[in-house]
Order: structure tokens, then C-alpha cells, then sequence
């Protein structure tokens, strides 16, 4: 397949990990390391595959044939979970978050959104030895 | 959709006996279901029952013979081993006697299995120089319930602990290591029952405990007899049972009519109000239940714990109705059949007593024979004495002494590496036979795939041994396990009317005795009269002893060794479960944070671990669970086991498992 | 009202056996939770909740009610893990593969069966019980509350 070059609008990404997962070919490589999370962009892609524009939540990727391509490295600093401060999600995926549980959920208590999943199993477990049963 | 099938085996893990269906499709297990109609669990299993498909089809399964050579091991087909077992054994039998052969069964395999390795250790080899694991766990319950209810088992089932108001829970864990008897707990509860809970740690059991009784290892005796005093001195006794179904209980009086609350609480680090109220609740109870595993038994004083656990239930009358009973929790899942099918140095099938000028050695016993050279050769079959036994950097030299060790497993265990011959055998859903579980419940486990490579079901290699050393075929054919079930139906009257018949699509089995093929099983022992000669229980009055070892400034800590739920006992094959390994996959000891910052440690550091007799590296778990000065270490792990000490009780000869001294220091790195 | 799967914490005895077998009916996927805790056991899992947050926030509708059940479309879903950050309790998983995320099914084949969840069938203190809230909340409530009650009467607190 003619190469595409791999362009993606910096300022739509996430920071989540659908492209990088569904690309067949290893051409975006996600890694978290001391609380950044960088995701690299291979410059072009020749594979027989489009797997990533629609797997983007927000469209930010392109693949444009007869274009030459840059690598492209997108640099997100992971926020601490406020109970454990561990690293664990970026700015864009907690916006994104809050935007859409207060339109499906409307006015609900999201004070767990800011915990890790590990964090809100063990806050729910204090919660549950309260009532006694979940 | 590939057509599957369901076949009914029994968990070849522990001693609840827990049905499970192994979901079989061309030839392999696939997955497994739940046996919900079984009477004990409705279909509950614990975790490591839900992996056992990960032991059945793990790559290192046996699956060729194996002889040790210069360069390792060699294949070897089994024509060639058996032949190197007979003859060896028989050349060692004929130069220095069958006293110098060791025979070591599998209280893991089938009714059928042992039943045919004693046969084969008694009327081949001319010995009785054969035992099972049985003699590490419960063997003071044989010695100490035989001699006063004239038997030596659980006397009610499992279930039956729902009926009971009132649990005392000695020495054992229950929810932790026997967790389907959790829900007939807590039902009991739910109908208002007391739970007390006396243990050194405070286990997922205690958690639940009305009363937690948090004593140092090794002062059972103490708290059993303060009980006693109390239920005597306000008159709770019940004195219609005594004088009715018991004898010697002014030696009882007798022997309690010093001891002092006060000294117990000293002993037992409890107050007396706890003492009293403990006391209070079991004696008032319609229907009390005692039950008690290791903490009562793996002790130099075990068989004297286990005496005193019985005083106390003859005592207020707790045995032989709804409720109301003993129950010592078995370890392995056929060590109830394996002592039934008399695999024991000093007892027949059925408990006949060996003369005892002529009764063999006990594992332990058999170990220090072979360090002194007079044991010569071992047989052991599905044991894993080298992670399993007590002082064991000793038992390493002394399996290493042997002229010969033939070792018959289903991984190339520690003790198998140490073996000239390695036998591969099949796993519990790779053939069928009868297991007997701590209930008394007799049930089938069926075949449900075939064995791996060259892997043989153990009955069939034993008979395979059996012919070749005696040269004779005709005791030693037999076309599949049920004309075992048979022969054993045949010489046991407890299990004569069991066949495989009446037991194969039965689920649940049936609970022994079971003396006829009309009677259907019993639930409850010793409604009507004990099984002693004159039809009484019997009072065995015992006094408080010192643990064999206690701390002293070179080893300030009381070492304790015990289970854990995601393993079992050696762990041969629950180190090899992914699924189950994960939770501990290295060794540890757990020490309470006062101590633990006293020495300055932090979680999960490596540390040393040091006893007279050895030491071990591992990792440290700081919990409250576990008192202040005491060090609690699973002994699921190889090396543990060299910490310990091989001191014996001298009626069981059960080693001193429970109480060391000992010492921990950080790993300087 | 849903069936869905209920914990009742006074009985649970932290055993591993509803991982382990949630995780062998799952390819290896295990859906239910046990967090980590030193004399108390909570078993987590999937309340499929209606309104469902993490439904709500999928990006290519991967996740689907089907009657009482939360499930996901293996095809669709991307890995994206917004799910898993939307999920109040943490209970969706990540497969080392990246996709699908994979969360408490309520064992639909063994429903479709006539059977029920492995979690519920194999707990051995059984703590665990499916069906609709009011059949297994006031039952249970009820046992609770008797051994409060038994505790009090002999002076002692738990």
C-alpha cells in the first residue's frame, strides 16, 4: 500500500489508549514512565489499514496519502490519584470524563473521578462495610 | 459445538471431600462445573479447587519413568524401572532384612491405591515399616480418640455444624484452609450460635468470632483444663451423661482440683473473665462443637491437646447428638482412608492393632533410621518428606544416606530429585477410585481423561511392583479399582457395605461405618454407646507441659509454622498454579508491626529467619494479625521446614511443628 | 427489578476462590475484586449500573445493555480505556492485549443456561448471591443484623 503520512491535531489528543492499541503494526507506541505518559508517532504508515482514524474518540488522526509524514511525539503528564498519588490519567481523559457523565448522568457526586481504579475499589469497599451489603 | 461431558471427581486437594464435575470434550478437561446437589458444599469450592486444572495440565507433569545417572537423568521405559525396584528392594531385603526397607504411602491417593501399598509393604516385603502423612497432622486424634471413644474420627459431618450453638474453634482455620465449612459456621451463627476462636493470629475464622481467644502457641492444654475448672467449679457439668456414658471422671476431678484461674490466665496471657465466659458459653450450650486441626495437634503434647479437647466434650456432654461433636478438620483429601485402609506402621485395614513387638516406624522414625544407616532403602509414593517433614537439612542427608530411594509422583518433586528412580503417576481425574474425606464421607472420584506420556495410574504400578518382587500374579491382578473396593469392603467391617456400585453416581457417598450394602451410611458417632469395650467414653485427665523448645536470648521470637489459602501443605502443586501462586509467590513470615519496627524492618524486605537447626530467606509480612513475639511462617514453601524441630510426641510421634524459638534479622545485602 | 450479583460482607472469608474462578471461566479475565485489607473482606464486582457511566462515555459504543447486563462488544471496543476511568468503582479491566476491557458479564452463558454466575456457585462461605435486589438485600440485612443483635445481647460490639 502507498505510504500515508500519520498526521494527528496534537491539540484534539486524549492521551488515551485506542490508537496505539488497534494499530496492527506497532507504527504508535504508548509508554508511561515517572508520571508522563508519551505517545510516539511513527511518520507514515504503508499498511492496508485505517483501524486508527475511526478508533480515535475525538478524529484527531489523519492518514494522508502522497504526503511525507514527521514522527510526531505527544507528551502528557499523568495527575496523581489524590489518595494513593500514583500516576494514572491524563488532563484531556479527566475533561473528557466530567463532560460526559454531567450529561449522562446530570448532577451526580463525581468526587471519586479523581481516584485510580485501585483507590475507588478500596473506597468503595469502606463504603460497602458500612451498609453492609452491595 | 463440540459435544462435552461431565464427569464427577472429588478435589484432590484437602479433606472437606468437595464434588466437582471436570467438563470433558475430546479427551481433555476443558473446564470444570460446580456439584451443586453435593450435601456438604451445594457446589462451593475454594480456590484451590477452581485451579485444578492448572496441576492437571501443567508442562512439568511426569510423564516417563526416570533413572539418575552420572550425567542426570535418563529416560527409561518401564520395563527397565520396575525391574530396577524389585530387585533392588529385594536385594536389600535379602542382605540386611525387610527392617531396612521404608515404605511411605500417599494419603493423596485413592482408598484403593493405599489399601494395595500396605498389602504390597506387608505380604511382599514382609515390613511394617509403612506410614502416610497422616502421622504429621492427625495422628494424636488416632492416638488420643481411639483409647477414649474407641474411634478415631470426626464424630459428626460437616454440615451438621449448623446445629450447633455454640462453636469452639482450637487451633484450626477454617474460613482459611477448609472454607466450604465456613457457610455451616455462619449459619450456625445466623441461628445465633457463639463462636469462640482461640488461636494465636487472628485468622479470617476469628474475624467472625464472638469470643477471640488470642493465646501463645502452645498453651492449649492451659485453656482447655481453666475451661474445665470453670464448668466444674459453677456446677455447668452435665452429670446425667457422665454418669451414664463416661468412666473416670473422678480422676478428672483429681487431677484439676489445683489449678488455679489465675495461673491459666498467666499461662494463656488471657483474663480470667475471658476464660470464664468461654467456659460458660460452651458448657450452657444445647449443642456444643468442638473443632481443632494443627494448632491442637503438632505438638510434642499434641496427643495430650487432643485428650484434653475430648475431656472437655465429655464433660459437658457435647458428643453423639445433632451439633454436638468433635471435629478434627483433616488435612489431605484421603488421609482419613489412607489410616482407614491401614497404611500406618502399627494398625491393619480397619484399625486391627500390630502386635507391638512387631509394629513398624513412623515417618519421622523412618528418617533417623535411615541417617543411622539402618534403613537402607525408601519407597515413597506421592510424599514430599523433604518440604513437608521437620528438621529437614537433617532428612536431606538422610534420604542422601540411602542405598536406593524410588520416588512415585506427579511432579519431579524435592524429594523426587533426590530419588535414584522416579516413577510417573497419574492425577487424581486420570483414574477413579474411593478417597475418604474428614467426614467420614466415602466417595467416588471418576476417570475422566487419560493419563500424560507414559504416566501410570499409582494402583496399577504398585501392583506392577508387587508382582515383579514377590513373582507371584495371582494376589496382584486386578482388571480395575472396584475389585479392590471389593476385596477392601471384604476385610473392613466399617466399610463392608460400601462397594464402587452403591458409590459411583452417588453423590455425597456415603459415611461410614456403613456395615452392610442395605445400610445407608451414619451421620453421627456414639448416639447410643462409644465404641469401647464396655460401651463408655473415657476420661484421660492431662496436665500442662512447656513446649520442647522455648525462646531464650540467642532466639527471642516463638516460631509458629501453619497454611495459607492460595497454597497447600508442600505445594508442589499450588506453586505451580499461576492463578493461585500469585498471591504468595515467595516464602514469608508474618511479624506484628511492634516487633517489626523494634527491628527495624519494612514490608516485604527479605529477611533471615534462624533456628538451632537452620535458616531461611524470606520475605516479612507485617501484620497484626499475628501476636507480638511470634513469627508465623507457612510452611507451603521449601527450606521452612529446616527451621523446625523433630521432637516427637511420644505416643503419635507427631513432630513439634507448632513452637520453636527463633530468631530474624534483616538480610544485609 | 435487575438480578445482579450481591456481597454480603459479614460472610465473606477473603478466599480468592470467586477470582480464581471468575478468572477460569474468563480466559483469564478476572472481574471480581477482592482489595487488599487486613481483617475485613470486600468482594468487588460489577453492580451494572443504571445510569450507566461507563456506557455513557464509550467512544465507539463498544458497551451495551442487554436486559440486566452491561456488556461489551469485543469487535468494537478500541482499548481506549475511557471506560475504565469513567467507572465509579473500579471494576473494569484491562487486558494485558490492550483490548477488549473486559468486566463483570454476569456469566450470560451460564444465565442462558439455567445456571448462575461462577462467583455465586463456587463462594464457599457463600457470600455471594444473584438475583434481584429486594430478594437478596432484606434477607440478608436480616441475618446481618441477627448476629449484631446476638453480640449486643452478650455485651460485646463487633
Amino acid at each position: 500500500m502507498e505510504a500515508r503520512a500519520l498526521q494527528v491535531d496534537v491539540g484534539k489528543c486524549l492521551g488515551c489508549r485506542a490508537c496505539s492499541t488497534v494499530c496492527p503494526a506497532g507504527l504508535i507506541i504508548l509508554q508511561d514512565y515517572e508520571g508522563r505518559r508519551t505517545v510516539r508517532f511513527a511518520a507514515s504508515c504503508s499498511e492496508d489499514c485505517t483501524l486508527c482514524v475511526p478508533a480515535c474518540p475525538e478524529g484527531a488522526i489523519t492518514l494522508l496519502p502522497g504526503v511525507r509524514g514527521t514522527t510526531l511525539e505527544v507528551v502528557f503528564d499523568l495527575l496523581p490519584c489524590a489518595a494513593c498519588h500514583s500516576p494514572f490519567i491524563t488532563t484531556p481523559v479527566l475533561n473528557k470524563l466530567q463532560q460526559e457523565l454531567a450529561r449522562a448522568l446530570g448532577p451526580a457526586d463525581l468526587s471519586w473521578l479523581p481516584l485510580c481504579p485501585s483507590c475507588r475499589q478500596a473506597q468503595q469497599g469502606q463504603a460497602m462495610t458500612t451498609w453492609g451489603i452491595g | 459445538m463440540k459435544a462435552s461431558h461431565l464427569v464427577p471427581t472429588i478435589c484432590p486437594y484437602c479433606g472437606a471431600g468437595c464434588g466437582l464435575y471436570l467438563v470433558v470434550e475430546d479427551g481433555r478437561a476443558v473446564g470444570l462445573e460446580y456439584m451443586t446437589d453435593h450435601p456438604t458444599t451445594g457446589g462451593a469450592l475454594c480456590s484451590k479447587g477452581n485451579a485444578v486444572l492448572e496441576v492437571l495440565y501443567h508442562p512439568e507433569r511426569l510423564t516417563k519413568p526416570l533413572v539418575k545417572s552420572d550425567d542426570g537423568w535418563r529416560i527409561a521405559d518401564w520395563g527397565e524401572v520396575l525391574e530396577i525396584v524389585a530387585s533392588r528392594l529385594g536385594a536389600i531385603r535379602q542382605a540386611d532384612g525387610p527392617e531396612a526397607l521404608g515404605f511411605l504411602s500417599s494419603s493423596k491417593c485413592s482408598n484403593e491405591e493405599n489399601y494395595l501399598f500396605q498389602k504390597m509393604v506387608r505380604t511382599v516385603f514382609g515390613t511394617n515399616n509403612v506410614d502416610n502423612c497422616a502421622r504429621l497432622c492427625h495422628s494424636p486424634t488416632v492416638a488420643a480418640l481411639a483409647g477414649m471413644l474407641g474411634s478415631a474420627a470426626a464424630t459428626n459431618p460437616l454440615p451438621d455444624l449448623a446445629n450447633a450453638d455454640c462453636l469452639l474453634v482450637i487451633g484450626a482455620n477454617p474460613s482459611e484452609n477448609h472454607p466450604v465449612v465456613a457457610q455451616w459456621m455462619m449459619t450456625a451463627q445466623e441461628r445465633g450460635a457463639t463462636l469462640i476462636v482461640a488461636d494465636p493470629r487472628r485468622t479470617p475464622t476469628a474475624w467472625a468470632a464472638d469470643f477471640f481467644l488470642q493465646l501463645p502457641p502452645g498453651t492449649d492444654v492451659a485453656l482447655l483444663n481453666g475451661m474445665m475448672r470453670v464448668v466444674l467449679d459453677e456446677g455447668l457439668h452435665n452429670r446425667p451423661f457422665i454418669q451414664q456414658r463416661t468412666s473416670g471422671f473422678s480422676d478428672l476431678v483429681v487431677s484439676l482440683a489445683a489449678l488455679s484461674l489465675e495461673w491459666v490466665a498467666a499461662v494463656t496471657g488471657l483474663s480470667v473473665a475471658n476464660i470464664v465466659q468461654a467456659a460458660r458459653a460452651y458448657a450452657r450450650a444445647q449443642a456444643g462443637a468442638i473443632v481443632y486441626a494443627m494448632g491442637v495437634t503438632q505438638h510434642a503434647t499434641g496427643t495430650q491437646t487432643v485428650q484434653a479437647c475430648a475431656d472437655l466434650a465429655l464433660l459437658c456432654g457435647h458428643i453423639g447428638r445433632p451439633g454436638a461433636g468433635l471435629f478434627p478438620l483433616r488435612g489431605q483429601n484421603n488421609v482419613q482412608g489412607a489410616c482407614d485402609m491401614g497404611a500406618l506402621p502399627d494398625f491393619l485395614p480397619g484399625y486391627l492393632q500390630v502386635d507391638e513387638a512387631q509394629a513398624g516406624l513412623t515417618v519421622v522414625e523412618m528418617m533417623h533410621a535411615a541417617a543411622e544407616g539402618r534403613i537402607k532403602a525408601l519407597y515413597i509414593m506421592g510424599e514430599n518428606p523433604v518440604v513437608s517433614d521437620p528438621n529437614a537439612g537433617e532428612l536431606r542427608k538422610a534420604l542422601n544416606k540411602l542405598d536406593f530411594l524410588v520416588v512415585q509422583d506427579i511432579f519431579l518433586s524435592e524429594t523426587a530429585a533426590l530419588a535414584d528412580v522416579v516413577l510417573p503417576a497419574a492425577a487424581w481425574a486420570e483414574k477413579e477410585g474411593s478417597y475418604t474425606s474428614t467426614e467420614r464421607r466415602v466417595q467416588w472420584s471418576a476417570k475422566a481423561v487419560e493419563p500424560p506420556g507414559e504416566a501410570r495410574p499409582d494402583w496399577q504400578i504398585v501392583c506392577q511392583v508387587a508382582r515383579r518382587a514377590s513373582g507371584e500374579e495371582a494376589n496382584w491382578h486386578y482388571d480395575s479399582p472396584a475389585q479392590v473396593t471389593a476385596e477392601i469392603a471384604s476385610r473392613i467391617p466399617f466399610y463392608a457395605g460400601i462397594t464402587a456400585e452403591r458409590l459411583q453416581g452417588r453423590i455425597g457417598g456415603l459415611l461410614w461405618p456403613c456395615p452392610s450394602p442395605e445400610h445407608s451410611g451414619t451421620d453421627i458417632l456414639h448416639q447410643e454407646r462409644f465404641a469401647t469395650p464396655d460401651g463408655r467414653a473415657r476420661f484421660v485427665p492431662v496436665r500442662y507441659q512447656l513446649p520442647v523448645e522455648t525462646t531464650n536470648a540467642a532466639y527471642p521470637f516463638t516460631l509458629t509454622t501453619g497454611r495459607i489459602g492460595t497454597h497447600y501443605n508442600a505445594g508442589a502443586m499450588t506453586r505451580r498454579s499461576p492463578s493461585l501462586s500469585r498471591y504468595a509467590p515467595d516464602p514469608f513470615v508474618e511479624l506484628n508491626p511492634q516487633d517489626a519496627a523494634t527491628l527495624g524492618l519494612a514490608e516485604g524486605e527479605w529477611v533471615q529467619v534462624t533456628t538451632a537447626r537452620g535458616q531461611v530467606k524470606v520475605r516479612v509480612a507485617i501484620t497484626a494479625r499475628t501476636a507480638p513475639g511470634v513469627v508465623f511462617a507457612p510452611f507451603h514453601f521449601p527450606g521452612i521446614n529446616d527451621l523446625t524441630m523433630d521432637a516427637l510426641d511420644p505416643a503419635a510421634r507427631i513432630p513439634e511443628f507448632k513452637v520453636a524459638a527463633c530468631q530474624v534479622s534483616r538480610l544485609e545485602v | 427489578m435487575s438480578a445482579i450479583i450481591h456481597t454480603e460482607l459479614s460472610r465473606c472469608i477473603a478466599c480468592h476462590a470467586c477470582q480464581v474462578a471468575c478468572g477460569r471461566e474468563h480466559g483469564g479475565a478476572e472481574n471480581i475484586y477482592l482489595p487488599p485489607s487486613a481483617d475485613r473482606a470486600v468482594p468487588l464486582v460489577c453492580s451494572q449500573c443504571e445510569p450507566t457511566p461507563c456506557l455513557a462515555v464509550c467512544p465507539p459504543g463498544a458497551l451495551r445493555r442487554a436486559g440486566d447486563v452491561v456488556l461489551v462488544d469485543s469487535e468494537k471496543c478500541t482499548g481506549c480505556g475511557l471506560c475504565l476511568w469513567a467507572c465509579p468503582f473500579g471494576v473494569i479491566g484491562l487486558a494485558t492485549t490492550g483490548r477488549p476491557v473486559h468486566k463483570c458479564n454476569l456469566c450470560l452463558d451460564r444465565l442462558e443456561r439455567g445456571s448462575k454466575p461462577a462467583c455465586v456457585l463456587t463462594c464457599p462461605a457463600r457470600a455471594l448471591s444473584y438475583g434481584p435486589y429486594e430478594e437478596a438485600v432484606a434477607p440478608a440485612r436480616q441475618r446481618a443484623a441477627a448476629v449484631q443483635v446476638q453480640a449486643v445481647a452478650r455485651g460485646e460490639g463487633r
